[in-house]
């Protein structure tokens, strides 16, 4: 039974026969990796199909040799040696993720496998085209021979082969998915790296904030893309002021919110998932402000969250001050994006606090940029193996 | 406020259902149906803290229909919704549901339940007449021997009413059972005969096995009523008139009606006329709101689909918003002469794509 090799290009393959299986490792931060992430990056900023996918601009962004080399700074040099072949589990449909993740990887001189999801949308197709151009190139025949793009079904008895061969395993998915590949047989060192479900949540305190316009525009720019969907996209926002504030903030959102992509199917969504809060009793009423839908929570519970398919749709929580999040902490809860506070004083209300969710505390609008710290993993020093010299 | 509510209601619904099931013009139908459903939403009220909950701030009487409150059709998915205790429920309805969903729950009381049949009883009867006919249904009888009674169960049992010496159609494997059918046809050789079954099984069991054997059989008399949503249809590329033209070449049937209904609403039906419009009866209406924003849309606009129905109070379901498109037509002038709104049917609103980490690769 072959499987579908999408990159460096696509050909139908025994998963055995796959050349990550037998290619030799690279080291860490070696030049030529660098230079391929280098032409990688400025073939997604060139691509002009990418001007209209702001997640491609993004990744094109995050990828310039300038960014990958800050990142790598943070690595002791000469200790850090890759693990050896990672096989990497992509989402479904937050199509740039799982390229971020397989950098962090190769960085570190792994070879890898990246199962790609068989939902092929738009984004992924122009990645994968401009990906498939790079890989080509016959300077970079050696991330070509160390790294294969593949597609086969979960059901595929090839699956259980690739997890048995892997040194760590990569996997993007809903909390089912991904139990059900670590339920797949791995070499006992073989190490696991799981992105299962999460969600995010914003703080505005409005006595601190300046410019309305402005907070709404980048609350805006973490709903927006991939249909609030993602796992640090906000769905919460806890928010502290007086409804002045409040109704100076949604206004803002109403007209800014008018550059959606129409969708058919997301005001039905809106209507189905707020009426069931409020029928439930964990919301009071819900209002809307242009394209998003706000639903004023009374009593805060991660049970509201359990129905929240994204779909623009915010859980809104008036709080009395920022130590009040302390109460609503979770395991689940990945990214809090924070404005109209400093950095100081959260840091001093959750640095000795015990907390078991909140993996990144950025300032509002970053709640997307990918960094490689990412649901509390170093993905680079955990893709690596580092050698001690005393 | 008890059952004040109830009785008043009771009462409203017990003249109104007893007038003539499309007799009225939209002004007049309009106005005796707000009455009835002011007293409803008021009921489900105080009966259903579900429904409490979600429209106490809303005013308890109505300038007009399209300002009731609508609960969005999925809710009845995702969570159990009544307005009677526990134990006045004598019947769980539940949706048939594509394969893997969770199926909509709904909770008949008896009264509930004689309000819809007797509903189903007068729109049928003006389509097909008061006497009983002898009755092929185009489905397998194995249908009803399922533990929950499915809405393809209740569907098929609320139509068996309207006729005698039933006779299946299908094996159980869904196969024709051709004797079965070629016995019922000489047996009842031009004489009037009512035919039902689900729209799609109607087509692929029934329409497209007598096209492969080469029977044709002699329903000329007859009349088939049929349901059940036109996306199967739509994807082999059948539409109405297609469905219509093929049937009656290997039938001979020429009195095809199809109707709209759902588990949610079971008794008032929508049923096609001999122009081919969707006719809401007296006790039930239709409202076609923006996909976008929700508001009312005009005639020939398309949109989601809010039914309306005079009929539950065991359930808070007289008002719901639809994942149905469709287009009123008109209403008052249908060419039938039949009186209120006319509608027709556009297709069900579109998958939403999931997007996100959280949903997995190993379901894509």
């Amino acid at each position: 039974m072959t499987i579908q090799q999408i990159l460096p290009f696509e050909s139908a393959v025994n998963a055995d026969s796959l050349p990550a299986l037998t290619a030799s490792n690279g080291s860490a931060g070696e030049e030529m990796v660098l230079a391929f992430i280098e032409t990688f990056s400025k073939a997604l900023l060139k691509q002009p199909e990418s001007r209209a996918l702001p997640e491609l601009v993004a990744l094109g962004f995050w990828l310039r040799r300038a960014n990958i080399q800050q990142v790598l700074s943070t690595l002791a040099v000469g200790e850090h040696k890759p693990l050896g072949l990672v096989v990497h589990y992509t989402p479904a449909n937050v199509d740039t993720m799982f390229v971020y993740s397989w950098i962090c990887a190769l960085l570190m001189g792994n070879r890898n496998i990246v199962r790609l999801s068989s939902r092929e949308g738009h984004t992924q197709g122009v990645l994968v085209k401009v990906m498939r151009s790079v890989m080509q190139l016959p300077e970079y025949q050696d991330v070509a021979a160390a790294n294969q793009f593949v597609r086969f079904e979960r059901e595929h008895a090839d699956n259980a082969c690739i997890s048995l061969l892997a040194d760590a395993r990569v996997l993007w998915g809903g909390d089912d998915s991904v139990s059900a590949i670590r339920a797949l047989p791995c070499k006992p060192r073989c190490r696991d790296i799981s992105f299962a479900d999460r969600y995010s949540a914003s703080y505005i305190d409005f006595n601190g904030v300046t410019d309305i316009r402005q907070t709404a525009e980048l609350f805006w720019r973490e709903c927006e893309p991939f249909e609030q969907q993602a796992c640090s996209s906000p769905r919460i926002l806890f928010w502290r002021g007086n409804s002045e504030h409040w109704d100076a903030f949604t206004n803002e959102l109403s007209s800014i919110t008018r550059n959606a992509a129409p969708s058919l199917t997301r005001r039905n969504e809106q209507l189905i998932y707020s009426q069931w809060c409020q029928a439930n009793g964990l919301v009071s009423a819900s209002e809307q402000a242009g394209s998003l839908n706000l639903a004023h929570v009374e009593t805060w519970k991660p049970d509201l969250l359990a129905r929240h398919t994204g779909q623009y749709s915010v859980c809104c929580k008036a709080v009395i001050n920022a130590r009040e999040l302390l109460q609503y902490d979770d395991p689940r809860w990945q990214t809090l994006s924070y404005a109209g506070v400093s950095k100081d004083s959260l840091f001093k209300i959750f640095a000795h606090a015990p907390i078991a969710g909140i993996d990144r505390v950025v300032p509002l609008g970053n709640a997307l940029a990918f960094s490689s710290q990412w649901d509390g993993y170093e993905l680079l020093s955990q893709l690596a193996r580092r050698v001690v010299f005393e | 406020m008890t059952d004040y509510a109830l009785t008043h209601y009771e009462v409203l619904f017990a003249d109104y259902a007893s007038q003539p099931v499309f007799g009225f013009c939209q002004q007049d139908k309009s106005q005796r149906l707000r009455a009835i459903l002011e007293e409803l939403h008021r009921y489900h009220l105080s009966h259903c803290p579900a429904y409490h909950a979600l429209f106490a701030n809303m005013p308890v009487s109505f300038d007009d229909e399209d300002q009731l409150p609508f609960l969005a059709v999925r809710l009845f998915k995702l969570m159990d919704l009544l307005s009677v205790p526990k134990d006045a429920v004598f019947r769980e309805l539940r949706s048939s549901g594509t394969t893997g969903q969770t199926p909509a729950r709904i909770s008949l009381d008896r009264q509930t339940s004689a309000r819809q049949s007797r509903a189903l009883v007068s729109i049928m009867q003006s389509f097909i007449g008061k006497q009983r006919l002898p009755m092929l249904i185009i489905d397998s009888p194995d249908v009803l021997k399922k533990p929950h009674l499915s809405a393809r169960g209740a569907g098929i049992q609320g139509m068996a009413f309207f006729g005698r010496e039933h006779t299946y159609a299908l094996n159980s494997d869904m196969s024709l059972n051709v004797d079965a059918v070629r016995d019922f046809a000489n047996k009842n050789r031009g004489k009037p005969v009512l035919l039902f079954g689900f729209t799609f099984m109607v087509w692929l069991n029934f329409v497209k096995a007598l096209e492969h054997t080469g029977d044709s059989l002699d329903f000329s008399q007859g009349v088939l009523i049929h349901s059940g949503g036109w996306k199967k249809l739509s994807d082999q590329q059948v539409n109405n008139d297609t469905f219509k033209k093929r049937l009656t070449s290997v039938t001979g049937i020429t009195r095809i009606h199809n109707f709209y209904g759902m588990a949610e609403q079971v008794g008032s039906v929508f049923v096609e006329c001999e122009h081919g419009h969707l006719h809401a009866p007296s006790l039930a209406d239709v409202i076609v709101r923006c996909p976008y924003s929700l508001v009312p849309l005009p005639f020939g606009k398309t949109g989601l689909i809010q039914v309306i129905s005079a009929i539950p109070t065991s359930y808070p379901g007289f008002s719901i918003l639809t994942e149905d498109m469709g287009t009123l037509l008109g209403e008052d002038d249908c060419a039938c002469g039949r009186k209120g709104r006319y509608f027709s049917i556009a297709g069900r609103l579109p998958k939403t794509e999931m997007r996100g980490c959280s949903d997995t690769a190993g379901q894509s």
